[in-house]
């Protein structure tokens, strides 16, 4: 337990922070020389004011058509995906334990809001599992491994919230709680959960594609 | 596979021809170089981002009027298509190019209303373009499609008009003309002249009309203006859409030159969507250029500049209940809904819209060289366009005005077989028909 | 001497002789006591403070109670360890939120103190949970 423990919180930190990093580092990288070679006029076209733009109306609940026209799911993806980034950063026991690793703190969530905030994740992802299930067009295309990544998400937060409250073994679920983060952190940049970076790319080419040379919106 | 797109398997001797000659070696080969040497990170992003939440399908009317069969929701496309490709590293079937083929060339318009819908901005319509590329360079293309691009092999136009026939049809256009103003002419290569004139074959093959009242709008609003005696002439390109992107390059570097051998100040372009979008979209930047390399304005825009500056005047007004369609390739290529409107409504105070509308609009579903691919894959369109049909229905208009050649082919097709008992109208007939006319001769 | 002042003297010395272990050990201690949080996010940790100070005894055989100072502690000016905290609350020393940026907060000396000294010894709890049980 102890060697294990010290393990996952302590060395295994720095591994999936540099793999979540450096993947994504890379992959931008990769992705951008390799458009310079091939694809050299989305850099001509590229404007960053319409990047930006394209960027925050995408980031904005209920800005663009699609999302209007699909309120659940507007509602639960934003709600998710709040929760989903604020809940690991902002956790007490996550901040505590940055302070007591590197000396830096920030503000914390007070325990029954987190509490309250991984409950969404985990509502979220069943929203979403159950969404892919029933509504034909998204089974038509849901993989194995979507499902897969969904559960890759759920894991840290199922098990964080066991081990909030102490149910079964505790030792054994807090271990599984920070093995099963350490395993998202390091699958964003090799699953399509790299959006977190391809969101903000894809965007701004396609909004300075569309504002910039079509001449048109793209939401 | 769905059941529902296979169900009826479309004979077209191009595409099963094509096929037939296959070797999986080749089809291997073909697809790793075009995923992965011709095209780059924006395929590798957009395949790679995809989430599956089938967000993109409302977008696409296939979806909607095939009873929201998932096949054809964009995202459904690119599973069948480059998904399979790409995560089989190439080795696919002949059954599989045949497939991909069909669903490429005639289950999609390339409209792009789907990057409208998706959280990512994935473009469905690329996605569909480097699957033509994949079909092209296999030689798997409809036959009829594949037949207008041997056109543009070979003559720089889409159907077979040979130099002399193209300026006897200007010619008879002119003579036409000049009963009704006398003293118009069809101006054939004048250098130096402010404007030329670009058309799509179509026009002088079978919508020689469409010359005349062109001619007669440029007579009235006083314009310097000329046509190419060359080929140039034709502004279309099917190339583009069949995957023959070195054929589109040299199409449009051939229309690029005929405007700068005559000097032309600018080249007006007919009302035609697709042949736009290869002017500042596809053709100019397979050529190397940021922009076109000469300006270029549609029809809608030279159109609306008239009207603003006075050189054209509305005599009389349409007083039925109109309508008007955005092609894709204007509004989501350029934006020119507005304008299209501006100039719709000074002729027709009384419009209504149809829902959605302007860059959100529901295509014809005859853009993409859809159209093209003849008569064999007609009813996939028709029926592929359900949506649009109901979209018209609710508007109670008589008249649609739709200033793009392929959604008039589109539009036709859906009011006949949807019963609409509509009008379909361009802004040339609209303004030909309504503008005053001074000089002519009653 | 009057012989009554020395009976008197005698029960003194007999009730601090046997107060006195009473008094500092914490016999039956079982969490920790801490009033100093305006809100407790966690419950309070788990400590049984004889166990502590016996394993403390055996460990480092210190002399008599300076084995308090191992937890304790009252640095400054005392290098020689005479002076101990021994009786003083933690929170004294170690505000919930000090505005020096040099003094430990409370729950980080806490936590520095326990899941220090356990993660060197190797024994003990030393994830949230195992301390802060439900
Ligand atoms: S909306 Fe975008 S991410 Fe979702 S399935 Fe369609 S293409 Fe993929
Ligand atoms: S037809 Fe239009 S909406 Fe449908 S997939 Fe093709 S580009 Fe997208
Ligand atoms: S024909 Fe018209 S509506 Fe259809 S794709 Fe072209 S521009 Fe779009």
């Amino acid at each position: 337990m102890h060697t294990v423990y010290i393990f996952l919180t302590g060395p295994m930190v720095w591994v999936s922070l540099l793999i979540l990093v450096f993947g994504l580092i890379g992959k931008f990288i990769y992705l951008t020389s390799m458009a310079k070679k091939r694809d050299p006029w989305i850099f001509n076209y590229f404007q960053f004011k319409y990047a930006i733009k394209s960027i925050l109306i995408w980031l904005v609940p209920f800005a663009t058509m699609n999302m209007r026209r699909n309120p659940v799911m507007t509602v639960v993806t934003f709600v998710f995906h709040i929760c989903l980034i604020i809940v690991p950063i902002f956790a007490l026991a996550h901040v505590i334990m940055w302070e007591e690793a590197w000396g830096i703190s920030w503000w914390t969530l007070p325990e029954t809001v987190a509490v309250t905030m991984s409950f969404l994740v985990l509502g979220g992802i069943l929203f979403f599992i159950i969404r892919r299930m029933k509504l034909p067009e998204a089974r038509y295309v849901t993989r194995v491994q979507d499902y897969f990544i969904l559960l890759i998400v759920a894991l840290p937060f199922l098990t964080g919230l066991l081990a909030y409250y102490q149910i079964f073994n505790y030792q054994l679920m807090i271990i599984l709680h920070v093995a099963a983060g350490h395993i998202m952190l390091i699958a964003i940049p090799f699953t399509w959960l790299s959006h977190l970076l391809l969101f903000p790319m894809l965007r701004g080419y396609v909004g300075s594609e569309f504002q910039g040379v079509r001449n048109v919106k793209d939401w | 596979m769905s059941e529902a797109a296979t169900a009826a398997k479309i004979e077209d001797p191009g595409l099963d021809q094509g096929v037939e000659k296959l070797t999986r070696d080749q089809i291997q080969s073909t697809i790793l170089k075009v995923v992965n040497q011709e095209n780059s990170a924006r395929l590798r992003a957009m395949v790679g981002t995809c989430v599956s939440c089938g967000l993109c399908s409302e977008a696409c009317h296939y979806f909607m009027s095939y009873d929201r069969n998932p096949y054809y929701a964009p995202v459904g496309k690119v599973k069948e298509t480059l998904w399979e490709m790409m995560s089989r590293n190439g080795m696919v079937s002949k059954e599989f190019i045949r497939r991909a083929a069909t669903t490429a060339y005639t289950e999609c318009n390339l409209c792009k209303r789907c990057v409208h819908f998706c959280p990512f901005g994935i473009d469905t319509a690329y996605l569909m373009t480097v699957v033509r590329r994949i079909c092209h360079l296999l030689g798997v293309t409809p036959q009829y499609l594949q037949d207008t691009c041997h056109s543009h092999s070979a003559t720089f136009n889409q159907m077979w008009v040979k130099d002399d026939e193209w300026i006897d049809s200007l010619q008879w256009q002119e003579e036409e003309a000049r009963d009704e103003f006398p003293g118009l002419r069809i101006p054939l290569d004048k250098e130096g002249s402010d404007i030329m004139y670009s058309v799509i074959a179509p026009e002088p093959k079978f919508r020689a009309q469409l010359i005349y009242q062109a001619a007669a709008i440029f007579q009235v609003a006083g314009s310097d203006w000329t046509m190419p005696a060359t080929p140039g002439w034709d502004n279309s390109d099917m190339a583009m859409f069949s995957g023959d992107a070195e054929m589109m390059g040299r199409l449009k570097k051939k229309h690029y030159e005929a405007a700068r051998r005559l000097r032309v100040k600018k080249i007006v372009m007919g009302e035609c969507g697709h042949a736009y979008r290869s002017v500042y979209d596809m053709g100019n930047r397979w050529l190397g250029f940021k922009d076109m390399p000469i300006p270029i304005i549609h029809a809608i825009q030279f159109y609306c500049e008239l009207l603003r500056a006075g050189k054209i005047k509305v005599a009389s007004r349409i007083t039925e209940l109109c309508t008007f369609h955005d092609p894709c390739n204007t509004v989501r290529g350029m934006g020119l809904h507005e304008m299209g409107r501006e100039v719709a409504r000074a002729f027709c105070p009384n419009m209504v819209e149809m829902h959605p509308n302007r860059e959100h609009n529901y295509c014809c579903c005859a853009g993409g060289g859809v159209i093209n691919c003849g008569p064999p894959h007609k009813m996939t369109r028709v029926l592929g366009n359900r949506i649009k049909a109901e979209q018209l229905k609710a508007t109670g208009a008589k008249i649609i005005v739709a200033p793009c050649h392929n959604c008039h082919g589109g539009l036709e097709d859906i009011v006949h077989h949807y019963k609409l008992n509509m009008k379909i109208k361009f802004l040339g007939d609209i303004i030909y028909e309504h503008m005053q006319k001074p000089g002519a001769v009653e | 001497m009057p012989k009554k002042l020395a009976y008197l003297m005698g029960a003194i010395a007999i009730t601090v002789f046997f107060l006195a272990p009473a008094l500092y050990s914490q016999t039956d201690m079982t969490h920790v006591i801490e009033d100093a949080y305006p809100s407790k996010e966690r419950p309070p940790s788990v400590f049984p403070h004889d166990e502590h100070t016996y394993e403390i005894a055996e460990e480092f055989d210190l002399d008599g109670m300076s084995d308090c100072y191992f937890c304790h502690h009252y640095d400054g000016p005392d290098q020689d360890h005479m002076d101990m905290s021994v009786g003083i609350p933690c929170s004294d020393c170690h505000p919930v939120d000090p505005v020096d940026p040099d003094v430990t907060a409370l729950t980080m000396a806490y936590h520095e103190l326990c899941k220090g000294c356990h993660i060197q010894e190797k024994a003990g709890p030393i994830a949230c949970g195992e301390c802060h049980v439900r």
